[in-house]
């Protein structure tokens, strides 16, 4: 009885170790895959030089990804820098000075704004963003813009992700112990300089992981940042270029122009250079994480 | 009770949205001297104390009705500000909740607030007050290091130092040696028993044995309500109440 007991149990432990290595596993062989795919075009030119170069035609045999890794990071930095402030506001507002009620009302708000399937968010960026930019925001500036552009694609972005990173932010914050606002409170601190310097402080590396979240979101958001960006193969040189982010490129591309030699060879490097991006911001945040975390707490 | 009191409590009502954690107190705290509340867990000592320095109200469902004058002032009284009654009171709570930041910066912290910025000023401060709390010859070579790398013991003699270069009249302490180990706790009863010539000293404890060899004063709360309150040699020697009488054997608790 005992011994099938531990026979149990050992399968069990087995069983799950398998199937945690087999997830991990996965992510390997996707890279590999990739890799082995991506390798006739890499065959062609550098790694290096292939991503520094901005001359993409296809039909020339001429692929270069500056424009698109370009497109990524312009239409995700943007988004960051129209979402991340908003959102670090709410959440302390949600946190420390909401009513009980307030809070109650606008948790299901958010949560449903993070549920919102993004071509959604793609129609409203194309309805009302891009006429907003064309008609209002670039003649304001003195440019002359289409629309479609990168600050479209950063707006649309930053809706997308502004309700993950509340809501992460938001959890943060509750973990913080009462009495940590107490201490504060009880040296004379008014409540603003509580949450400043000692909330926020506390929670900062928590915001960092969910600005990381966002970011990630971000990085890999396809629909709504090709219905809105504009999608040409350019280095931009402000926001109110179009941009041509990489998920785009992939999206758009691929079983379409296959017939072109090394394109899907070169839609393969695409998807690789996309995830190595995502892989590299992750580690790098990861390493500022553990700065912070060792400085303040 | 004293001709007059430091802090007095006049009718004071605490609600935690209905149930009712105080119950028409009024009592008065001596000046300079050592005060324990005592009584049974959840028998209201650390909302009393609470209510000294405001900070019930955090809690939006907390409601409270009678006052508290603090110096002849009823610190619940209209156009009162808050940080300002804070500022009297050091607060030390049963478990130290050291500030995200360094030692120094621990200790300089309500400083600050108080518009002190002159680094000569603030370095001599830091100084007096972990000297103060006899935590200097432990930390002055690693002032810069975060709170959190102290000892939980030493952590609460940073708080209390933290507490006082806010330069309060009166110490409050919620349980403050209950998260310590044995020798940590007689560090912070010593610095007290010091302390009180300087301050007015409020301690929370449900030890009966800390408040014998603490206090000066004893108020004994039972259910929210005041059963006795005197000197300490009479509460401990001839309590009045038979409920105190109880408490004190043990037999209730």
């Amino acid at each position: 009885m005992n011994r099938l007991r531990t026979v149990r149990d050992t399968i069990a432990s087995r069983g799950m170790a398998l199937i945690t290595v087999a997830s991990g596993g996965v992510l390997f062989l996707i890279i590999l895959g990739l890799f082995l795919k991506s390798r006739p075009i890499l065959a062609s030119g550098s790694f290096f030089g292939l991503m520094a170069s901005s001359n993409w035609h296809p039909l020339k045999g001429e692929f270069g990804f500056l424009p698109f890794i370009a497109g990524t990071l312009w239409t995700t930095g943007t988004a960051l820098i129209i979402a991340v402030p908003p959102c670090i506001l709410t959440a302390i507002y949600l946190s420390e000075y909401a009513s009980k009620r307030m809070r109650q009302a606008a948790a299901p708000f958010i949560d449903l704004l993070a549920g919102l399937p993004s071509v959604i968010y793609g129609i409203w960026g194309v309805l009302a963003v891009v006429p907003l930019i064309k008609n209002h925001i670039a003649p304001a500036c003195g440019v002359s813009s289409s629309g479609y552009s990168i600050l479209a694609g950063g707006i649309v972005l930053a809706i997308m992700i502004v309700p993950v990173i509340i809501h992460v932010i938001h959890e943060v914050l509750r973990t913080i112990p009462v009495e940590l606002r107490e201490a504060s409170l009880a040296l004379g601190a008014s409540k603003w300089q509580t949450v400043r310097q000692v909330v926020l402080r506390k929670a900062l590396p928590g915001v960092i992981a969910a600005v990381v979240l966002g970011l990630s979101r971000a990085f890999g958001e396809t629909m709504a940042v090709l219905m809105v960006a504009g999608n040409v193969a350019r280095v931009p040189g402000s926001i109110f270029d179009p941009a041509y982010p990489l998920p785009a490129l992939i999206a758009n591309n691929y079983g379409e122009m296959l017939s072109v030699p090394l394109y899907d060879s070169a839609l393969m490097l695409a998807s690789l250079v996309l995830l190595i991006i995502v892989v590299i911001f992750n580690i790098f945040s990861r390493l500022i994480l553990k700065t912070v975390e060792r400085r303040v707490c | 009770m004293t001709t007059n009191p430091h802090i007095r409590a006049d009718r004071l009502n605490v609600y935690y949205g209905r149930e009712q954690a105080l119950k028409n107190i009024s009592i008065g705290i001596p000046a300079n001297r050592i005060t324990a509340i005592i009584g049974p867990s959840g028998c209201g000592k650390s909302t009393l104390l609470k209510s000294f320095n405001r900070l019930l109200e955090t809690n939006e469902q907390v409601t409270i009705s009678g006052s508290v004058s603090v110096d002849g002032e009823n610190i619940y009284g209209q156009g009162v500000e808050v940080t300002a009654v804070r500022k009297k009171m050091g607060l030390l709570s049963q478990r130290p909740y050291p500030l995200p930041m360094s030692i120094y910066d621990n200790v300089a912290f309500g400083p600050r607030l108080y518009g002190i910025k002159k680094k000569q000023a603030l370095d001599e401060l830091v100084e007096r007050h972990l000297k103060q709390s006899s935590l200097w010859q432990e930390v002055h070579h690693r002032l810069n290091d975060p709170a959190s790398s102290l000892s939980i013991g030493q952590q609460q003699r940073l708080c209390l130092a933290r507490g006082l270069a806010v330069e309060p009249e009166i110490i409050l302490g919620d349980e403050p040696t209950s998260a310590l180990d044995p020798a940590s706790s007689q560090r912070i009863e010593q610095r007290f028993l010091e302390l009180k010539n300087d301050y007015t000293i409020i301690i929370v404890t449900h030890i009966l044995r800390q408040a014998r060899r603490l206090a000066d004063y004893i108020i004994f709360l039972y259910m929210g309500e005041v059963i006795e309150a005197g000197p300490a040699r009479e509460i401990f020697e001839h309590p009045k109440e038979k409920m105190t009488r109880e408490y004190i054997n043990g037999t209730i608790s």
